[in-house]
């Protein structure tokens, strides 16, 4: 990489912060409160990273998803079903238990 | 002196009435099913050598999920405390060194995904590969995430079960969510499943 480039990306980093930092704060944010520095450097760069842009849409989804994976699973639809030959391993366990 | 509040319990009926809920209810949070099964023989068998103190405050059913929640919660501490929690280096999506640290590794780079929101919420599939991608996680990751995202503890609770700081509570999160997406993309936003 020319040194001029080197150099011009050294500067924009003082202020500017990485992709790994920007969702790294996205994640803390949503529990958190973010210090107004955090939340500057993360404004700044949601303003030009498409990348992280993406990442944040498909988490938004994401958390929907595990939502409704967590209500369906809690709920009365039980997709897993224990097998008899579990069942019956549950039952004499507890049959020993109980002598 | 006699508990006179107790009620009485009748575990022949356990297993048929919550059997296939406490099982799913394990799975849902420790992503292998021989281990919902252990955990859920686990709960019966505390459950009925406590019978004698259940109240009778809350019903059967939310008496032996407290019972349940208990033990995927120590099976957490266990699994996390015993295990490493690193993965590969070809699963690293930042740089790591050199000026462009901090940037997403060319090869993980989020693709844009094309779906649709309301079939995809309804594929039993994507659900099975959601939780694949979980059980694929190091075990203290999926732990804090479990903890923290899906059980909604709040961060000081999660930090005492698992002993760790808030700090390394964010750390480990993030790492989660960011191996997550990735591994929910390449097994299914980018094949032929989700169509």
């Amino acid at each position: 990489m020319p040194w001029y480039k080197r150099l011009l990306i050294k500067l924009l980093r003082t202020f500017y912060i990485s992709c790994e930092e920007a969702t790294f704060l996205m994640t803390k944010k949503k529990h958190e409160a973010l210090s107004g520095r955090e939340a500057i450097d993360l404004k700044i760069h949601m303003i030009g990273c498409r990348f992280c842009k993406v990442y944040e849409k498909q988490w938004e989804f994401l958390m929907v998803g595990l939502g409704k994976m967590k209500k369906g699973d809690d709920e009365t639809a039980s997709p897993f079903k224990l097998t008899p030959a579990q069942k019956a391993k549950i039952e004499e366990a507890l049959q020993s238990e109980r002598n | 002196m006699e508990n006179l509040n107790t009620v009485p319990l009748d575990p022949s009926t356990w297993v048929g009435d919550y059997g296939d809920y406490l099982y799913n209810f394990a799975i849902a949070r420790v992503y292998d099913v021989e281990t919902a099964h252990d955990l859920v023989q686990e709960t019966f068998l505390s459950a009925v050598k406590a019978k004698d103190s259940f109240l009778g405050k809350s019903t059967e059913k939310t008496w032996l999920t407290s019972i349940l929640k208990r033990k995927i919660i120590d099976y957490y501490r266990k699994n996390a405390r015993n295990k490493e929690d690193k993965i590969l280096d070809s699963d690293r999506q930042f740089q790591a060194e050199g000026i462009m640290h901090g940037h997403w590794e060319d090869e993980q780079l989020p693709s844009k995904w094309s779906y649709d929101g309301t079939r995809t919420l309804e594929s039993e599939e994507f659900f099975r590969t959601l939780k694949a991608c979980l059980s694929k996680l190091p075990p203290k990751w999926s732990a804090v995430f479990t903890m923290k995202e899906i059980e909604e503890m709040k961060t000081e609770e999660v930090c005492k079960e698992l002993d760790i700081t808030s700090s390394n509570l964010w750390v480990i999160m993030h790492r989660a969510k960011v191996q997550l997406r990735k591994c929910i993309e390449k097994n299914w936003f980018l094949t032929d499943k989700n169509l």
